[in-house]
């Protein structure tokens, strides 16, 4: 930064342990030397690991510290945050090679490794930190939404709700996408929704005033099939979704039962296809109007 | 505004809930209007060329302030003289510092480039951040009276004159602040039905504090 006036040297002095984050003068006190980050600085085409240097503060997380070099160092920094309270999924990155939410994330769980932040791997990257999710969002969109014939407020078991609870937890972090090698490192992304998607998909399925069917999409256009449940994608939910285990092969379950079950498969030749739901006999090609 | 669907509290879960109704309706409703009216929606492009010219000066800037820490000092001032307890004086401190900060925002210097650059948009907010800070501390110091999050120290309670009255705050011709009084219409029979008046108003001669 420069500075011509002497004004800025003085206020930045004053400031200088303050990050634009939570390091406040008080806790500056507290500063116990000095900590190191190498973040990840380049955009789409390219770009290289920057080292930068600042006072440690204790309990201080890895985005405090991109914060602070920011609003010091390096004014131009990208990086995608809102709630600071691991509630909002938008500081997600990586760390060490790992998917992490950066406002959750203590440097000195770090203590004795380097720090490496770096953008979110399975998503092009936009600049920095950042990377562009949108992909999610117009999968998102490929699901066919809640779709019912009754009027809320619904009268429902307790037991069917509380199966509801896990998969509503997710905060869009899509950390999960980002580790999952059918993304990551197979690319998939048009053939496979990838777990976010699928503990979306089990929600809708396991509501029980829901009246659609998901199955068939699952099998066919969201590529269920590829997941081979390694479990990765569970191990870095910040919100402890067991996303293989109550998700995915609940969904597996249901798309062979409906598919795979040779009784089944006759009796759908013979008569259309019955909705996995409501018994009632939707047609062949899974589609309402028969068909 | 002296009061929204949640009366004189304006703290931000309320004021949340209240954007995601009203804000919506309003997005809804400017979009129709423009729609209906067939306003032309050609722009004089000196207009947009002098705007452009605005917004990128930061960046082409040699030197200047660094936007992040007029930022933390706008935010500094607010929480210490906007909070919810306030007076007079502390009031009239905290404009003080706002207006100081107000005189720099024109010199903010961001490096980089266009792309995802959150100090060139910081260079942006700081505008608008001292802008409405501004704002707040006017109208707080205007309204003499305590009353729901207005909880000022130096009035026992509120006044059943101020209770009438909003205030609008427009832009002067010189681009300054200018805050009108507007006398509140009357609430409408339906609604008014639905308060006891005593806890839907309060008022001096009820000796009510607040409307919590
Ligand atoms: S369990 Fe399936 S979805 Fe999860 S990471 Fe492994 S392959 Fe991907
Ligand atoms: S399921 Fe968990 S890891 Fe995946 S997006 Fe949701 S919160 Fe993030
Ligand atoms: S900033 Fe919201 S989750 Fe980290």
């Amino acid at each position: 930064m420069s500075n011509e006036d002497g004004r800025q040297d003085a206020e930045q002095k004053d400031m200088a342990s303050k990050a634009h984050a939570n390091v406040h003068q008080d806790e500056t006190d507290a500063a116990q030397g000095t900590t190191k980050l190498k973040i990840f600085r380049g955009d789409g085409e390219g770009g290289k690991e920057v080292e930068y240097e600042l006072p440690a503060v204790e309990g201080m997380v890895v985005l405090d510290a991109v914060l602070y070099i920011q609003a010091h160092q390096a004014g131009d920094l990208a990086v995608r945050w809102n709630c600071k309270a691991a509630h909002c999924g938008s500081c997600s990155a990586e760390i060490n090679g790992k998917p992490k939410l950066l406002c959750k994330s203590r440097v000195e769980e770090y203590e004795g490794q380097e720090i490496h932040v770096h953008p979110l791997r399975a998503f092009p990257v936009i600049k920095d930190l950042v990377s562009d999710v949108s992909w999610n969002y117009e999968t998102s969109r490929s699901i066919t939404p809640f779709t019912t014939d009754e009027q809320a407020p619904f009268i429902m078991y307790e037991e069917d709700v509380e199966r509801l609870y896990e998969p509503k937890k997710c905060i869009e972090c899509f950390m999960c996408q980002d580790v999952c090698h059918v993304l990551r490192t197979h690319h998939k992304h048009p053939e496979f929704a990838g777990p976010r998607f699928f503990t979306r998909m089990q929600w809708l399925e396991m509501h029980p005033k829901d009246t659609e069917s998901r199955l068939r999409g699952l099998k066919e256009e969201h590529g269920l099939g590829y997941c081979n449940i390694t479990k990765c994608c569970s191990e870095v939910c910040p919100v402890d979704i067991h996303i293989t285990d109550n998700s995915i092969i609940p969904l597996k379950e249901r798309v062979a039962d409906e598919y795979y079950d040779p009784a089944k498969w006759l009796m759908r030749k013979i008569r259309g296809r019955r909705s996995p739901k409501t018994g009632e006999i939707i047609g062949r090609n899974g589609n309402r109007n028969g068909g | 505004m002296r009061r929204g669907l949640h009366g004189a509290n304006r703290l931000g879960g309320n004021s949340l809930t209240d954007l995601l109704v009203f804000g919506r309706r309003a997005g809804e409703g400017a979009a129709e209007y423009v729609k209906s009216n067939g306003y032309s929606t050609e722009i004089d492009s000196s207009q947009l060329e002098t705007e452009k010219r605005r917004v990128l000066e930061p960046l082409e800037r040699q030197d200047g302030e660094n936007p992040y820490m007029l930022q933390q000092q706008v935010q500094e001032a607010m929480m210490e003289h906007a909070n919810l307890m306030r007076n007079e004086e502390s009031l009239q401190e905290g404009l003080e510092k706002i207006l100081e900060v107000k005189e720099r925002v024109p010199n903010v210097k961001a490096q980089g480039s266009t792309l995802f650059n959150p100090g060139w948009h910081a260079s942006q907010d700081i505008r608008y951040l001292t802008q409405i800070s501004e704002i707040i501390l006017r109208t707080a110091l205007e309204r003499k009276e305590r009353r729901g999050a207005q909880w000022r120290l130096d009035y026992d309670g509120p006044s059943d004159e101020l209770g009438k009255i909003n205030f609008i705050v427009k832009k002067d011709e010189q681009g300054e602040i200018d805050i009108e009084r507007r006398e509140i219409s009357p609430m409408p029979e339906h609604l008014s039905r639905l308060f006891d008046e005593g806890e839907g108003h309060g008022g001096e001669e009820e000796g009510k504090e607040s409307q919590f």
